[in-house]
């Protein structure tokens, strides 16, 4: 009896320990180190810092659709039907673009026909019974992964979570996520842990009339997020691949709101479409994605590829504007990027070369700031971190200064076309308001591009007219970059003028 | 005879057979089996071990406001005793207090609505927010803290007195929510010059969206 008090007495012991948890208001200080400003929230994860270095990269639709000259399928092509002429050349696709200056590419693994482009465990609609012996060799993902690796480039795979094939595909049971969907994206996770981003589109059934297995029918699907169960496949997908962004119903990074290749002048890395939300609490930086030829995603008959010029606009309206920039470039039925693409890239990488190449901010006399942060032990955060090539090395203010002033003299009168600046986006986006001047005497000073001038963000390019479309250069010995308003201390660690 | 089995059977007809409900109540340790906090920032001090103890922003206290008009007409009184969360202004705006839930939250395909109370100082007016930490519950190996939803109060709080708010939580079906995280305060703590403490009553979760405020 004596035993059993004691057990029960212990008992409440222990269940009044855990219960009760005193609270008395914590007094300590905590100090960021380096005397480095307190972030302003929300704040990019490692991936998404990773993934916005990225900057500028292709998409390449080709499949099913290559075949048959079709956008969407509807997920009943015999299999057959797929059937190039010659083995697809990802090495020739990443090449190409790699001439433009682009740092990757997300090649479409399955795209909503259902027709997955590598011998995939799930189900015979794949390459395994293309229509010919260069159909059935194709693997897409592994061709892609090794010829970007090879060739520097970063990667990933576009995967549509509609599919319009699968006879499970909208139904009210789990079984196409857990047997097809999910390990479909595995198996691609797989061909590379460093991987940078999977597209997950968001198109969803409705209207669009589909196979669906033979039920030849329409179906659509209330909740995605909660259809496919999102939150756990990403925990999956970056168990293999750590650093690969999902996009689109991924929710890691958002759709930017339209498919012409702008962004707003005004672009919060948090919110929605093209301006996203100051208020917004998670960070979604915006990607563009648009097409470079003149007709779909897929390459079609007698399609032309859009002008340099054009595609140098849209460069600037996009990576220029706190966005990145999926530009698609369509493989035709040989697998290949046709010969005029090739050669539109390759011109396209000249005007970024000779308009964003040559930084003149590196060659001024002298380089003021109205003010600058105290250093840390190990950090400072000199003006001249703004020129000094390396993005981990920043300029700031001290935390209650929410405005300030940078300078840049040149010894003699320089043609100047852009501005660009950079903030330090690990701490989180601030900047609300900017102005821009030059001068030619450092006492009259003339504002430009009034009324383009709002935030920053990861990247800014700023054509000094106003004017993406035909930009004028301006003749300056002085410019002068103010910062008006911000959500914190301004943080910039680059500061660029070409 | 038949009369009476009928009156006999009428009320089962009538009742539904199970009403789904799950109650936290901090004054009667009914409901949960820990406390803590959660930031979803990894480089939170919070997470990195910067903080060395994170456990002292969050414990029980007796309710601080038990004004005859905080608790007329509630349906859901905060309690006698609730959980105060310092909010430190070193977490991020999703920090928050954590509750590990005594029994598993199986959503199923259902969506269901989690209530509570929550009392900040005046002037504290960001939105609320709940996450759910769980997991698949038939993936072995899978962390039970994964995230899995992020729900804005849909109606504003008020501050200085308890206001009451109602999520609207959803998974996938196979999915158990082992916790719920309450953030008090969706906006950036970078210009605060100090914490503040806020208050969190009684959680219920059901099946009824009712609007819960007066």
């Amino acid at each position: 009896m004596n035993r059993l008090i004691s057990i029960c007495a212990f008992m409440a012991l222990v269940a009044g320990l855990c219960a009760q948890q005193p609270f008395e208001p914590v007094t300590e200080t905590f100090c960021y180190e380096d005397n480095e400003p307190a972030p302003v929230h929300p704040v990019p994860s490692r991936r998404q810092l990773m993934w916005q270095e990225t900057e500028f990269y292709a998409f390449f639709h080709f499949g099913m659709n290559t075949c048959t000259d079709a956008e969407w399928g509807n997920g009943g092509e015999a299999e057959a039907m797929y059937a190039p002429s010659m083995l697809p050349d990802p090495k020739q696709w990443l090449a190409a673009v790699r001439e433009a200056g682009m740092r990757g590419g997300i090649a479409v693994a399955k795209h909503h026909d259902g027709f997955c482009l590598w011998p995939t465990a799930t189900t015979s609609h794949s390459v395994v019974n293309a229509g010919n012996a260069q159909g059935r060799a194709t693997n897409i993902p592994a061709a892609f992964a090794a010829a970007a690796r090879e060739l520097g480039m970063k990667y990933g795979f576009y995967v549509s979570p509609w599919d319009l094939s699968s006879s499970y595909w909208g139904d009210a049971t789990g079984r196409y996520v857990d047997s097809l969907f999910l390990p479909q994206c595995l198996e691609l996770a797989r061909y590379g842990s460093d991987q940078f981003e999977m597209w997950f589109d968001g198109a969803t059934g409705s209207d669009h009339p589909g196979f669906y297995g033979g039920a030849n029918t329409s179906r659509a699907i209330a909740v995605p997020a909660t259809y496919y169960d999102i939150p756990n496949l990403l925990d999956t997908i970056h168990k293999i691949a750590p650093n690969c962004v999902i996009w689109g119903l991924g929710d890691e990074a958002r759709w930017i709101g339209n498919e012409e290749g702008w962004a707003g002048e005004t672009n919060w890395a948090m919110g929605d479409g093209e301006s996203g939300d100051i208020n917004g609490w998670k960070w979604r930086a915006g990607e563009s994605d648009a097409k470079a030829t003149d007709r779909g995603w897929f390459w079609h008959e007698g399609e032309k590829p859009k002008p340099a010029e054009e595609l140098f606009r849209m460069y600037l309206e996009t990576v220029g504007r706190n966005a990145t920039f999926i530009l698609n470039f369509p493989p035709d039925i040989s697998g290949r990027l046709p010969e005029a693409d090739v050669a539109v890239l390759k011109e396209l990488g000249s005007l970024l070369s000779l308009r964003l190449g040559s930084d003149k901010a590196i060659t001024a006399h002298s380089i003021t700031a109205s003010e600058t942060r105290p250093r840390g032990r190990s950090r400072d955060y000199a003006v001249s971190n703004l020129t000094d090539g390396d993005k981990d090395t920043y300029w700031a203010t001290s935390d209650t200064t929410l405005s300030a002033t940078i300078t840049l003299e040149w010894e003699r009168p320089q043609t100047l076309t852009y501005l660009m600046l950079m903030e330090y986006i690990r701490l989180g986006q601030r900047i609300k308001r900017f102005s821009v001047e030059t001068s030619m005497d450092g006492r009259s000073w003339q504002r430009r591009a009034e009324g383009s001038t709002t935030t920053v963000g990861y990247k800014r390019i700023l054509p000094l007219c106003g004017n993406t479309s035909q930009p004028k250069p301006v003749e300056a010995k002085y410019l002068r970059v103010t910062i008006d308003d911000a959500r914190g201390c301004p943080t910039l660690h680059t500061l660029s003028v070409f | 005879m038949k009369h009476h089995l009928l009156y006999l059977l009428l009320p089962l007809v009538l009742c539904p057979l199970s009403v789904f409900a799950q109650k936290i109540d901090f004054g009667r340790d009914i409901g949960y089996r820990s406390i803590g906090v959660y930031d979803t920032w990894e480089e939170s001090p919070f997470r990195t071990g910067a903080i060395a103890s994170p456990q002292r922003y969050v414990g029980l206290v007796a309710n601080p406001d038990t004004s005859a008009s905080n608790h007329e007409s509630r349906r859901m009184p905060p309690g006698t005793k609730v959980l105060a969360l310092q909010r430190s202004r070193f977490g991020s705006n999703t920090f928050g207090a954590q509750i590990d839930l005594s029994d598993t939250l199986r959503l199923g395909k259902s969506v269901r609505y989690v209530h509570l109370s929550i009392w900040r100082p005046q002037g504290e007016t960001s939105d609320v927010m709940v996450i759910g930490l769980g997991k698949r519950g038939n993936w072995k190996n899978q962390s039970s803290t994964t995230e899995q939803f992020w729900v804005t109060s849909p109606l504003p709080s008020g501050s200085g007195r308890w206001s009451d708010l109602t999520f609207p939580v959803s998974a996938g079906e196979s999915v158990e929510i082992h916790s719920l995280v309450v953030v008090p305060d969706l906006s950036s703590p970078h210009l605060r010059k100090a914490d503040f403490i806020v208050y969190i009553g009684n959680i219920v979760i059901d099946e009824e969206m009712k609007n819960l405020r007066k």
